[in-house]
């Protein structure tokens, strides 16, 4: 991945972000648009402490592994 | 087929089928339940129905069949429970469909709607309001939403009964009235590639009728939908239209885009240029409680402390409630058999009717009937965590732990839930996207310690140690646990891993468990087990006596005897686990059945209706040899309830073989391991 | 031994037969229906 890069995976718990971009697999680029996780949407981030996160997308809360988190670009 | 059976027009009286469909979490259980007055467990975390389900609702007279269909995210073939729903969407002929749509989630539970409205099917939307927090926060102008998708729109509060005949009304107009056909547009980019495929579709005899629409499927084509594909792949034709729709892909990801990517995109962007119009969002909500709750249960270092707290109240109130009670009742059944003994020759019953009452029911079933506490307190555990919505945050907790052993959290919750039974255990690792993930679960979870081999636990442990009773017993579930553990790590390294990571869990409010569901669910619980006393554990007490009795004038219950002459066969593959007695082996036989029976066949061969069973196992185990059996007992084969469904989860004869052969492999050397290492030091 | 008796285990050999047989045909059910996700005859019923 480039540097300078920022993914959920770097966001910290109670920051707010904008998704850029969904890299990776096919399957979970699907899964995470279906949710409403694409361009744009703004994603906050309730726990990011070293496990997986706990993010909250419109009014629902998802826990996401990390190796998700990791594959979602934002700004 | 959806929809298209529509076409024929006019239903008249004849049966209706409808189905109801949504996102998890929106209540679909809760209205299945008010309209069939079934009493479904409804529990708070994805994955609760992962089955379809059917009940009838009497409506004006006429039969109307409901089928509740898992919850689902989308059409998309993603987990199993899901690919439940897209196939019964796509296939079966409901009339109409209810969706629920959770009025807190509202764009996300219409992105559902919209796919379902694109394959062709009746759709009348269920609005469903699931959170009194958000009610206040969210205003959605009913009217205009109806008339923006073109779909009835019923308001409900699945929780409290209301709306429900309102919505089977509609849902039954719908039925019968005209089909009104949707379509959004993807822009000319897409839809060039998707006319040149809707035609060679139609021009493909096997495709043309299959599906609810050309078009649908055209876009599944593109998308390139895994379980779709599998299907047009089957028929004469359907790989040029594959092929087709593979090059219409290249051409588009050449000009940098990615169809299916823009497709999902193009929906939402649909559904949100109407949710705009109909519906506003006063706050920015959030389930305060909730959250706070989550901010101990989920803590990075309080979360697991929490949990083990949580389960060892599970497990210390279970054996505390349930010890006492499994005494009680053995004593009140060695009385009934006493007194029968002698009653019985009174009134001039011969001596083989005697031993039938005596030895046979009395103490076959008194053995067995001690464990219904345990039942009740353990599945009341168990329910409540469901219910409560903690289990989601169990998989999330546990997630972790579980990446040591090439899992994830979601994965937990099978073995949560082989606690009380490893056959839904089994079942709800259909909610496990990742097939790799599944089978590992599927293959360790018998060795999870279900309640139904506690009594052997409970028996063997009061009669052996009585001082050390609850720190034997939790031994036993460690070492189910531990084996479970060591039989992920093993197999984990012959299934071929899987990179694309997926875990991903929806964390629903928590709430507030209803009293009626628990008791309803208790109930089921003891009549549940109530039943299975009654007919195959009853059975095989009987089976078990009259071979015990066989032949005719054999001493009862002696080697001489049908069982012990084919048990003693068998018996010398455990001398080294200590217990090469025809007794210990007759049981574990006939405990394949049922585990339960393992008990009570001792109970029958020991003759334990007269003296009460401890007692009796004292002339043929040692404490060490004792540890043994439990060990053996714990592990070494799932019952025959698991073995169907561990071949009906696989799809394998082979997988179900190796998980059985694995399994008394592991039991047969942990037992003789006991044994030895024991004998060493005793 | 009486004729009731005798009837009383007949009856009894049958039905342990006959549940045995049922157990195996049928499918065998699990011991519970508390956290099952599934939705088996016996809870339709219910």
């Amino acid at each position: 991945m480039k540097e300078g890069v920022k993914t959920l995976l770097h966001a910290k718990s109670g920051e707010m972000v904008r998704v850029q971009d969904i890299l990776g697999g096919r399957k979970m680029r699907n899964r995470l648009m279906e949710l409403g996780v694409m361009e744009g949407t703004p994603v906050k981030v309730y726990s990011n402490e070293g496990g997986p996160l706990i993010i909250l997308v419109g009014n629902s809360r998802f826990a996401l592994g990390q190796g998700v988190a990791q594959k979602v670009t934002v700004k | 087929m959806l929809g298209r059976t529509n076409l024929e027009g006019d239903w008249g009286m004849g049966p209706i089928e409808l189905a109801l469909a949504g996102n998890p979490n929106t209540g679909k259980t809760c209205i299945f339940n008010n309209l069939t007055g079934a009493r479904q467990n409804v529990g708070n975390w994805p994955g609760v129905t992962v089955e379809k389900k059917e009940g009838t609702i009497p409506f004006q007279g006429r039969s109307v069949k409901l089928v509740d269909l898992p919850g689902a995210y989308s059409l998309s073939s993603f987990s199993e429970d899901e690919a439940v729903a897209r196939q019964y969407l796509v296939n079966n002929s409901a009339n109409a469909v209810i969706n629920v749509v959770d009025s807190c989630n509202l764009r996300r539970n219409l992105y559902l709607t919209l796919q379902m409205m694109e394959a062709g099917a009746n759709v009348v939307i269920a609005l469903n309001m699931m959170d009194e927090a958000c009610r206040s926060c969210i205003n959605i102008d009913v009217e205009k939403l109806a008339a923006l998708f073109g779909v009835p729109v019923v308001p409900t509060v699945a929780a409290k009964g209301q709306g429900m005949q309102e919505v089977v009304q509609a849902a039954v107009d719908r039925a019968t009235g005209p089909r009104r056909p949707f379509k959004i547009e993807y822009g000319p980019a897409l839809e060039k590639p998707l006319a040149e495929l809707e035609k060679s579709i139609r021009s493909t005899a096997g495709l043309d009728k299959k599906y609810p629409s050309n078009r649908w499927l055209a876009l599944k084509v593109l998308e390139e939908d895994e379980g779709v594909i599998e299907e047009v792949k089957e028929v004469a034709g359907g790989r040029a239209i594959l092929a087709r729709a593979e090059r219409a892909r290249a051409a588009l990801a050449q000009k940098g885009v990615k169809a299916d990517s823009v497709l999902i995109a193009k929906r939402y962007e649909y559904i949100d240029s109407l949710v705009a119009q109909c519906a506003s969002e006063a706050c920015s909500t959030g389930n305060v409680l909730s959250d706070k709750i989550d901010k101990v249960a989920t803590h990075r270092l309080f979360g697991i402390p929490v949990f083990f707290v949580v389960m060892w109240l599970l497990f210390e109130f279970t054996f505390r409630l349930s010890g006492p009670f499994i005494t009680l009742v053995e004593d009140g059944f060695s009385r009934l058999g006493a007194w029968l003994a002698i009653a019985l020759p009174g009134m001039n019953a011969s001596g083989l009717f005697t031993s039938f009452v005596v030895d046979g029911l009395v103490a076959g079933l008194g053995t067995v009937m001690g464990i219904v506490p345990v039942l009740v307190t353990l599945f009341l555990g168990i329910t409540l965590l469901e219910d409560s919505g903690y289990m989601a945050r169990i998989a999330y907790i546990m997630d972790k732990p579980m990446r040591v052993m090439g899992l994830n959290g979601k994965a937990f919750i099978p073995f949560l839930l082989g606690f009380g039974c490893n056959v839904p255990a089994i079942m709800s690792t259909r909610t496990l996207e990742s097939k790799r993930d599944r089978l590992l679960a599927i293959i360790a979870n018998p060795f999870i310690s279900c309640t139904a081999r506690l009594p052997v636990y409970i028996l063997f442990a009061s009669a052996f140690f009585p001082a050390q009773k609850m720190p034997v017993v939790m031994s036993l579930y460690f070492i189910g646990l531990a084996l479970a553990i060591i039989t992920v790590k093993v197999f984990s390294k012959v299934v071929p891993e899987e990179k694309d990571e997926v875990f991903l869990i929806e964390l629903p409010p928590y709430r507030l468990p209803a009293l009626k569901g628990v008791v309803t669910s208790l109930w089921e619980k003891i009549s549940d087990f109530l039943k299975r006393v009654s007919t195959v554990i009853l059975a095989a007490v009987i089976a078990v006596w009259a071979l015990s009795s066989l032949p005719y004038g054999v001493e009862y219950a002696s080697r001489e005897s049908l069982a012990g002459q084919v048990s003693s066969f068998i018996a010398p593959i455990f001398t080294w686990a200590g217990f090469a007695n025809w007794r210990a082996t007759v049981a574990l036989i006939f405990g394949v059945l049922a585990k339960e029976v393992v008990v009570s066949t001792l109970g029958v061969v020991y003759k334990a209706g007269e003296g009460g069973l401890g007692a009796a196992l004292a002339a043929d185990f040692t404490p060490l040899s004792a540890f043994s059996f439990m060990t053996m007992t714990l592990l070494y084969a799932p019952c025959i309830a698991t073995i169907a469904t561990i071949r009906s989860e696989t799809k394998s004869w082979k997988w179900t073989l190796i998980a059985l052969v694995y399994g008394f492999g592991v039991a047969w050397l942990l037992s003789v391991l006991v044994h030895q290492v024991g004998s060493i030091f005793s | 031994m009486r004729i009731v008796e005798i009837v009383i285990l007949a009856t009894a050999l049958a039905f342990a037969a006959w549940q045995i047989y049922r157990f195996f045909t049928r499918g065998p059910k699990c011991s519970s229906c508390a956290g099952c996700p599934l939705n088996c005859s016996s809870r339709r019923e219910g």
